[in-house]
């Protein structure tokens, strides 16, 4: 399977940022700082399931369904 | 003045809180900070800190040098720096002890937040409340902590890890009277002021980039970069023997670059082919090799340039790497880096790491507050 992280990066900073732009930058910086950066994923990106686990824990405080 | 600053060298620790309490009379403060050498007992200082500003919050740690404006680089001194309510409109402080275990309490601890705020960590609004963490600097825990904290708001935390005066024995965080150690401090702030974050570095890229492909996130150490022994891939990345380059690990770290701008991880010591750092390093990063430039212009331009986004520095904490300090002082640079500050009420300490989204090295990260 490939493209869950891409996925589920946007749906983390949609939903946690909502639209702020500082938030959104902070969560990217956030990303990077725990080995995910954001530009290097897209569709195609195999599904890691360590980089999954990190960012279902970001999102769980936030109620985010991935 | 909303906010005021002071320090004492006063060896004896109740001559120096005395000494702080006279500079600070007659002002109605709502929140205390501070910052004290190691070599003050550090019980005696907090519980005598707590009782010279009755029903005023406070936080402190103890410090690898100290900084106020107005004064070159300090050691053996006690910074601090009062906020009335004006400043700080609201305060809660919670103390998350354990830090160095996976389950420490900080979901308890944010529960305390939202239930003396009245208003859920995930909705506190990032310009309206921001945290003050100090930490613990001898626990290696900052990272794990950091990103925990992270994981539950969106309120950036920005502070440092304690230090104890390069002995590297025992560092020490204070709350309203107590002393703890294997602990983390925050206090979380929602400022009756303006408020804004700058970090600051004075690293550029060399062109050289390496990928850690084998870690050890538990001691913070590389073994392999681009699949080879670690020491061996930064030394050609670098272009220095190894005798060479153990010299100049902080003109040379590496770091994780973001919008132009690095998150800086320094080196600590070459362990064997492993490169053990100050910060975690994990696997599949992708790292720029620096190169030090000019700490003083840099400093200066970047706060220059905070200043004129976010309008007059009226006061501002600053948490200043211990390496950045050292730089500093080799350089001979101690009075032209203060001199930097020296119009804006400042208080500060060197740290063991820079608390900003993360763990950081060889950064300044600072909280400013405007009109």
């Amino acid at each position: 399977m490939a493209g869950k992280i891409k996925a589920m990066i946007d749906k983390l900073l949609v939903e946690r940022a909502k639209g702020n732009p500082i938030v959104e930058k902070t969560i990217k910086a956030g990303l990077l700082m725990r080995g995910i950066k954001v530009e290097n994923f897209d569709r195609n990106s195999p599904d890691d399931p360590a980089l999954i686990a990190k960012l279902t824990d970001m999102g769980k405080t936030y109620g985010i369904n991935f | 003045m909303n906010i005021l600053n002071a320090y004492s060298q006063k060896t004896d620790v109740q001559e120096a809180v005395d000494e702080l309490k006279e500079k600070f009379s007659g002002f109605s403060g709502k929140f205390l900070l501070y910052f004290a050498s190691s070599k003050y007992d550090h019980e005696l200082l907090s519980v005598k800190m707590a009782e010279a500003f009755p029903g005023v919050e406070n936080i402190g740690c103890t410090s690898c040098g100290e900084i106020i404006s107005g004064m070159p680089l300090l050691d053996n001194s006690v910074v601090a720096m009062l906020f009335n309510e004006k400043a700080i409109a609201d305060v809660n402080i919670r103390i998350i002890q354990n830090i160095d275990n996976e389950n420490c309490d900080l979901e308890e601890k944010f529960k305390g937040f939202e239930e003396y705020f009245k208003i859920p960590m995930t909705e506190m609004e990032i310009d309206k409340y921001v945290g003050i963490i100090l930490i613990d600097g001898l626990r290696l825990s900052e990272e794990k902590l950091m990103e925990n904290i992270c994981n539950r708001t969106n309120v950036v935390m920005i502070g440092g890890s304690a230090g104890d005066d390069l002995q590297f024995k025992e560092t020490r965080v204070f709350a309203n009277g107590i002393s703890y150690t294997n602990a983390a401090v925050i206090a979380l702030l929602k400022p009756g002021m303006k408020f804004g974050f700058l970090k600051t570095q004075s690293f550029s890229e060399t062109g050289k980039s390496l990928t850690a492909t084998k870690v050890n996130e538990a001691t913070r150490e590389v073994l392999e970069f681009d699949g080879k022994p670690a020491v061996g891939e930064y030394l050609k990345a670098v272009g220095l023997e190894r005798e060479e380059a153990e010299k100049l690990f902080m003109k040379h770290p590496i770091g994780l670059m973001f919008e132009g701008e690095p998150f800086v991880r320094s080196l600590r010591i070459f362990n064997g082919d492993n490169i053990a750092f100050f910060c975690n390093i994990i696997e599949g990063m992708e790292l720029s090799v620096l190169e030090w430039g000019n700490i003083i212009a840099k400093t200066k331009q970047d706060l220059q340039a905070h200043a004129e986004e976010n309008g007059k520095i009226e006061a501002m904490l600053m948490f200043n790497c211990i390496l950045r300090t050292l730089e500093i002082k080799s350089k001979n640079l101690v009075d032209e880096y203060a001199e930097i500050y020296k119009n804006i009420p400042t208080i500060g300490f060197s740290t063991y790491g820079e608390a900003f989204l993360g763990h950081i090295n060889q950064t300044a990260t600072i909280l400013t507050f405007h009109e």
